[in-house]
């Protein structure tokens, strides 16, 4: 699994995509930002500056920015769909399997390398964060830095939940493309419909609704909704299942292949 | 002689299609074996199966050394197109592989360069793969499978898409191999390349084994069963020659040959020819014709082909 890990990351240094979804990911995170801040939104009838409104002090701008961040997680959707098959595409994984590996294997570095995409992910986010207080004078204090870890940890978790979602999605389909959509798409509209059309309450445990109470919106708190951002924890242990069962799923579904 | 690999009644089914259909066999070390089948007869399935790369729907296979069913260590294999990463350089995907093979930095260092020297590629060593010609491609293959010193080679149609130059290099190449006493087995569904280089050949059909040949002059198998001579005589001869050959002790089989007045004999083993010559001429009948038939292998793939799907 080592030595597979290792070959994947030589393949990753010369992957365009790679380093393209990073720079984009980077660059996006202090975008939102911008346009958010620059924007007057209307909520509850009320003319909002949002960057008058929201109390940015250390913690608040990393919050904030994760909130912005956490639709990036796209972008490593398509990266780790994309990677994957273009190992199928050209027969590697056949070949890593004629090369002593086993399908453990391939799993496994599946799974860690979508943990790793997950932590260079928040990382990113981190920098961002620091970067944008040096830039507005923000402080970001020792207190802030411990109050917002919980909430680093569940970023991490939600974007290895959707990638392992998407790692089992192509799984089945074996297309970039195809894969990336039913991801998008599922948890944009598709889940929020079947939620809402759903009367038992049963489809509040679907993956993407148990996902997003990992990453509490600071919009409520603006809009006064909600006195400060907050993790629920039910929703965390949901997230953690989830994961377990892609991972387990992808497990079962990469056992039965035939290369 | 000892088996690598010993296969009982292996099937892989697709759907409604019987990739393999209950293939029993056993590759002898150190034999150069050919699988040998047209186009859909389930030769890349059938490598596919005993390397692990699909699951078998039953039977079994069993490498010598490995546990039943698992794939050996000690075989290395390019199955189907080749598959490897096209920006990549030449050493650099060999790296990949060696690291995939546990060797560490210095045995990689030792090794590669030799390897590409030994299928004549040192001078395309930091070219990427995808500026390598079919043949270099091929070539390619089999440095990749050397990586590891490996007793048992598999190759999935070698020469395939190559002109008759780089066709000679590496049926070369796979003689060369051979002679260091690994084990190869090759799939092709060319007759010639199979007779040229192989000592075993398995001809299967739609997924069935049609039959196993050893291909060896003078092989075990073929002293076992006897001479098989044709003869001929002028046709007003042929029921005097019959009367003749059934008094024979050493005559085990007769039957009707292609042309008027010849026939096909099997001899008992340790008989010659020369002995039977002498006999027939000494009761009165002298032979028009008397040729040793070869077991070749042309009949039983023109049999393969006939009446495909
Ligand atoms: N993944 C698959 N799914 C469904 N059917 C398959 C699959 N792979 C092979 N087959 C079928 O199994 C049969 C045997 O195929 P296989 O590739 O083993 O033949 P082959 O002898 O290697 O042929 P060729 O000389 O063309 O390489 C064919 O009928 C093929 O269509
Ligand atoms: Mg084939």
């Amino acid at each position: 699994m080592k030595a597979l890990l290792t070959v994947h990351f030589l393949k990753l240094r010369f992957y365009p995509l790679f380093w393209l979804v990073l720079a984009l990911y980077a660059a996006f995170v202090p975008l939102i930002f911008r346009i958010f801040f620059s924007a007057e939104l209307t909520v509850n009838e009320q003319q909002l500056d949002l960057g008058s409104f929201f109390a940015l002090d250390g913690s608040g701008l990393w919050h904030y920015l994760m909130f912005a961040g956490s639709y990036g997680v796209h972008l490593f959707v398509l990266l780790m769909v994309s990677f994957t098959n273009r190992d199928y595409r050209f027969g590697l994984r056949r070949q890593y399997l004629l090369e002593g590996q086993n399908r453990a294997g391939l799993v496994l570095s599946d799974i860690a390398l979508a943990a790793l995409f997950s932590l260079s992910a928040v990382l990113l986010l981190s920098g961002a964060t620091f970067g944008l207080a040096w830039n507005r004078g923000i402080l970001i204090s020792a207190a802030d830095m411990s109050a917002v870890f919980p909430f680093l940890l569940t970023y991490i978790l939600y974007f290895f939940v959707f990638v392992m979602m998407a790692l089992l999605v192509n799984s089945f389909l074996k297309n970039t493309a195809g894969s990336f959509l039913v991801v998008l798409f599922w948890s944009l509209f598709i889940e929020a419909v079947v939620r809402w059309i759903d009367p038992s309450g049963l489809s509040d445990f679907l993956p993407v609704n148990s996902l997003n109470g990992l990453i509490p919106s600071p919009l409520r708190v603006i809009a006064g909704g909600a006195e400060s951002v907050s993790l629920d924890a039910a929703k965390v242990m949901l997230s953690l299942m989830w994961g377990a069962v892609f991972a387990a799923a992808y497990w079962w579904r990469t056992n039965r292949e035939d290369f | 002689m000892e088996s690598v690999l010993r296969l009982s009644g292996l099937t892989k089914v697709y759907g409604s299609i019987r990739a393999l259909d209950g293939v029993s066999l056993e590759v002898p070390e150190g034999a150069v074996f050919g699988l040998l089948g047209p186009n859909g007869s389930g030769k890349t399935t059938l490598l596919s199966a005993i390397t692990g790369l699909v699951h078998r729907t039953a039977g079994t296979y069993a490498w010598k050394g490995a546990a039943e069913n698992q794939p050996s260590a000690q075989v290395a294999a390019i199955i189907e197109k080749a598959n490897f990463l096209p920006k990549l350089r030449a050493e650099e995907q060999l790296g990949h592989l060696a690291r995939l093979r546990g060797l560490d930095a210095q045995k990689r260092a030792a090794v590669i360069p030799q390897i590409l020297e030994k299928v004549g590629l040192s001078g395309a060593a930091d070219r990427p793969l995808r500026a390598f010609s079919l043949g270099m491609k091929q070539r390619f293959g089999i440095a990749a499978l050397l990586l590891s010193d490996p007793r048992v080679l598999i190759l999935d149609e070698p020469t395939n898409g190559l002109d008759p130059q780089g066709i000679i290099d590496i049926r070369q190449l796979i003689v060369q191999l051979a002679a260091e006493g690994r084990t190869i087995i090759l799939a092709s569904h060319l007759l010639d390349e199979v007779e040229k280089v192989c000592t075993h050949a398995a001809i299967l059909k739609q997924g069935r084994l049609l039959e196993v040949r050893d291909l060896r002059a003078g092989s075990a198998a073929e002293t076992e069963a006897g001479l098989l001579l044709e003869i001929g005589v002028p046709p007003e001869n042929l029921p005097e020659l019959l009367r003749l050959l059934q008094q024979h002790e050493a005559v085990l089989s007769t039957q009707p040959a292609e042309a008027e007045g010849r026939l096909q004999l099997r001899l008992k083993p340790g008989t010659d020819a020369a002995a039977l010559n002498r006999y027939l001429s000494g009761n009165g009948l002298y032979l028009s014709h008397l040729q040793q038939v070869h077991t070749r292998l042309e009949t039983s793939f023109l049999k393969a082909l006939e009446d495909r799907p």
